[in-house]
């Protein structure tokens, strides 16, 4: 199960989910690099590759919708599988961040399988990573 | 293993959990304060939106924390308490006294799962309980209350009226898009302000950026802009919602280097503004807004021109060149003349627990510094190495010195001037002498300036409180008992601080009666606290330590200004928790003094290392009054108590090795002579018998932990340099176990 040289972002500013996500994916065999918030992924994304991204919605400042709007529009991670974690109760900003261009979503509490298991699907060759492009979504 | 990995996750899960928690109560306080004096009958309680939402983020996060920790019962309260602030910062609920007193319970049921799993484990707390589900019901009824918040006009205008990216308003979260529709519904200015950061000083600069909008409107969201033209910058772009105007706004951005732009509603023409020439021409190239993704996406990306400005927004201010002189631009900016919003404080608030953690680091590092001197000791033996001894030994030199100024620099911050509280008792003297029928006081204060440990400050003002009020109450005689004894009609009561080498000397001093030692006698002999015997051989200084004995000092009648209850044995116990020590001096008809001697600072102590039985023990050198070589030939016994005699007085003696059911190791001969240190507490004196004195030494005194806490006469532990620890002694705590025995024998 192991696969070498897989580099994962993991964005929350909770170290304890920081910490959950990052072990899971370390023991599916991803080298994880981690940021705190929105700001600190976005200062590390674009001088590093990453085959995944994790990363919670809700973060002050720069939030998790930001942050995928962000990768989608960029060069480098335009088709960087991005899987985002809401919560129970938060359905509109998950469609936003799916609407945004996220690969999957995830509902807190998940278990570590149902995390590795999204995460080698989005990975997948051939995964339609990006369904929707950062269409703007018009909701007034 | 396994165990040893669930205490891990636990013990994460309670530090990052107790973190959240204390955010939250600061948060609602916050709310609380700003609830004090509004009449929530009808609107609710408008408060500054980001209290809401930073007491929302604590309980999300602590939603999520449960949930992964497998804290059921916290996962479930949360989520109910989540929902009821989200209704709340969207408006949905109105801020009411119930609100907020619910959300304070919620508090409560936190800090007592979070004790159920630090008693026992994560699991305890993963079962349902009828207390959590009992206030969940009411929650839930809070955040579905039958009146709604005023369900808003479908004629209001919305965020699509206005100018706005509308990639941007795509990647709003649901609160923020809340929030600039009540920001426009209230008839807010909207801005955009456009900056381009360097990586490194990012944070910084955005913390600035924030922290000087604050005051002149609402952060509505931060977006940041496209990637990719220089890898060294992150372009931002600020939502802002502001009643001021666009001036107002430049002058908050200050010498930031951001671009502030006012949205304009659709349709509106813009005009108005002041703008240039170079950019009126821009405007008129734009295209419709939608077309391009943001202002910052487009063309190359470069906000620096405003020829690239696409949407029909007017800059109002242009970024500084970014090359100005470099002095201030990581600071966010100097002030203009005439623009005061930043924060004139240059003050921090600061828990003091964190300064104790710093102490701790401090005497750590001096632990290492020991350990580098053996390494060095070691390497001088060496012929060969001498010279890197050498270097080494003036490194050792430097840090030394350092770590003095590190330990005095964090000392400094805990000290706090007497002033504080001296300001108190001088607003207390006022009302006194204006509601004491018949008495004029003169207050005199001096040494306000002497500082302490805040800890000190904070414990003192009681006790301070209470003398003063004695004085005034009981010391100061009425204007004609005054001027017949010849004194002045108006009595003085003066309070004097000075600092005398570790200690800080208090002196409360009044010209008043004087304490009337046979009333004193004869209220104790009445209570039965001393025999008749006993008081006719009492001196005076005993006499007055009566004073302390509870229930003595406390007047039969309370009155408006001492009021009842407290009494000196009161005062005394607080000073003496301080290591301080209380003395009375008192003249007959003409006065009365109390000197109150107390230590400098609690958290780094002196402490005088000894040993008994072959055991190292540290002794608070602020308890300690003196010590002395004794023959053990000198020891006197008066039933079956040993004692000494010291400059006329007898002092009672205490063994450690008793007080701790010490073993002498058997190859340990008796000694016949050793040391005796006298400590005093209160107006209590007692010599400790030891064996050997080692030496005078700072220490940090360092938690026993859970087991070892709680034993009688021990304060904790301390390192001792070269890996030896010793015990501190609760001094205190050894008197009050070896005066039961004093006081059976008197």
């Amino acid at each position: 199960m192991t696969v070498s040289s897989l580099r994962a972002l993991v964005v929350d500013d909770s170290a304890t989910i920081r910490n959950f996500v990052t072990a899971t994916l370390e023991h599916a065999g991803y080298e994880v690099m981690t940021a705190k918030s929105g700001l600190e992924a976005l200062k590390v994304l674009p001088s590093a590759s990453f085959h995944l991204i994790v990363t919670d919605v809700n973060m002050p400042d720069i939030n998790g919708l930001d942050l995928v709007r962000y990768v989608r529009n960029s060069g480098t991670h335009k088709s960087t599988p991005l899987i985002i974690i809401s919560t129970d109760g938060r359905e509109r900003d998950r469609d936003r961040g799916m609407a945004l261009g996220a690969s999957a979503y995830l509902v807190k509490p998940f278990l570590p399988e149902t995390l590795i298991e999204l995460a080698k699907k989005v990975t997948a060759p051939g995964a339609n990573v990006a369904p929707q492009m950062a269409a703007p979504v018009k909701k007034s | 293993m396994a165990e040893q990995g669930s205490d891990k996750v636990r013990d994460e899960f309670l530090s990052e959990s107790q973190e959240i928690i204390e955010q939250l109560n600061r948060d609602l306080l916050a709310v609380a304060d700003a609830c004090l004096g509004r009449d929530p009958s009808t609107e609710g309680i408008r408060v500054d939106p980001d209290l809401i939402n930073s007491a929302f983020r604590a309980v999300h996060s602590l939603k999520g924390l449960a949930g992964l920790s497998g804290v059921e019962r916290m996962m479930h309260m949360s989520h109910h308490v989540e929902n009821l602030l989200d209704s709340l910062r969207l408006g949905k609920v109105l801020l009411t006294p119930h609100v907020l007193d619910l959300l304070f319970e919620a508090i409560e049921h936190y800090q007592l799962i979070c004790a159920e799993v630090a008693d026992h484990s994560l699991h305890a707390a993963s079962q349902p309980s009828a207390i959590v589900d009992d206030f969940v019901n009411r929650v839930n009824r809070a955040a579905n209350p039958a009146a709604k918040a005023p369900a808003k006009s479908s004629s209001e205008p919305s965020p699509s009226d206005f100018e706005l990216d509308p990639g941007l308003v795509s990647a709003l979260t649901e609160y923020e898009e809340h929030r600039l529709k009540e920001n426009i519904r209230t008839g807010k200015n909207l801005y955009r302000i456009l900056g381009s950061f360097p990586l490194l000083s990012i944070d910084v600069e955005l913390e600035n950026i924030k922290a000087s909008l604050k005051p002149v409107g609402e952060v509505i969201a931060i977006v940041p802009g496209s990637s990719g033209t220089d890898p060294e910058r992150i372009e931002l772009e600020v939502l802002l919602g502001s009643q001021h105007n666009s001036s107002a706004i430049v002058g908050a951005v200050g010498n930031a280097p951001a671009k502030v732009l006012q949205v304009t509603k659709r349709g509106v023409p813009s005009s108005g503004m002041s703008l240039s020439p170079e950019h009126s021409g821009s405007l008129n190239t734009q295209g419709i807004a939608g077309r391009s993704q943001s202002s910052l996406r487009s063309g190359t990306g470069s906000i620096q021109q405003p020829s690239q400005v696409q949407l029909p927004q007017q800059p109002i201010k242009e970024p500084p060149p970014s090359d100005n002189d470099g002095e201030s631009d990581v600071g966010g900016g100097r002030q203009e003349p005439g623009h005061t919003l930043k924060s004139v404080s240059q003050t921090v608030r600061v828990d003091i627990r964190k300064l104790d953690v710093l102490m701790n680091i401090v005497g750590e590092l001096a632990l290492t510094r020991s350990g580098m001197q053996a390494v060095h000791d070691e390497l001088r033996r060496d012929r060969v190495r001498a010279e890197l001894a050498r270097a080494l030994q003036d490194e050792l030199r430097a840090l030394t010195r350092k770590l003095d100024e590190l330990q005095a620099g964090i000392l400094a911050v805990r000290m706090v001037p007497l002033q504080q509280v001296f300001d108190k008792l001088s607003r207390v003297v006022r009302r006194m002498s204006r509601e004491a029928i018949g008495k004029d006081i003169h207050f005199v204060v001096s040494g306000g300036d002497t500082k302490l440990d805040k800890l000190i400050i904070e414990e003192l003002s009681d006790p301070l409180m209470h003398l003063i009020r004695n004085a005034i109450d009981h010391g100061i005689e009425d204007q004609q008992l005054r001027l017949a004894r010849g004194k002045p009609a108006a009595g003085t009561v003066a309070i004097n601080a000075e600092q005398r080498g570790n200690h800080v000397v208090l002196e409360i001093e009044d010209d008043g009666n004087g304490i009337d030692t046979q009333a004193l006698v004869q209220r104790a002999v009445a209570r039965g606290q001393i025999s008749e015997e006993q008081a006719r051989d009492m001196t005076r200084a005993e006499i007055y330590e009566l004073m302390f004995l509870p229930g003595l000092s406390t007047r039969a009648v309370a009155d408006e200004t001492s009021g009842r209850g407290v009494g000196m044995d009161v005062v005394k116990t607080n000073i003496s928790r301080m290591a301080g020590i209380i003395e009375v001096d008192s003249e007959p008809g003409h006065g009365t003094r109390l000197t109150i001697t107390l230590p400098i600072t609690l958290a780094i102590i002196q402490a005088l290392v000894i040993r008994a039985a072959g055991r190292s023990y540290a002794i608070p050198l602020n308890s300690v009054m003196e010590s002395l070589m004794l023959d053990y030939k000198q020891i006197r016994t008066i039933e079956r108590r040993e004692v000494i005699t010291l400059r006329d007085q007898t002092l009672p003696l205490v063994r450690l090795e008793d007080i701790f059911s010490l073993q002498r190791p058997p190859e340990m001969a008796e000694p016949t002579h050793g040391y005796v240190v006298v400590v005093a507490l209160a107006q209590n004196r007692l010599g400790l018998l030891v064996d050997d004195l080692v030496g005078q030494q700072d220490i940090v005194i360092k938690s026993l932990g859970k087991t070892l806490q709680g034993i009688p006469g021990i304060a904790g532990a301390t390192e001792l340099g070269g890996q030896q620890t010793a015990l501190v002694l609760d001094v205190r705590a050894v008197a009050e176990e070896a005066m039961p025995r004093i006081s059976e024998v008197a």
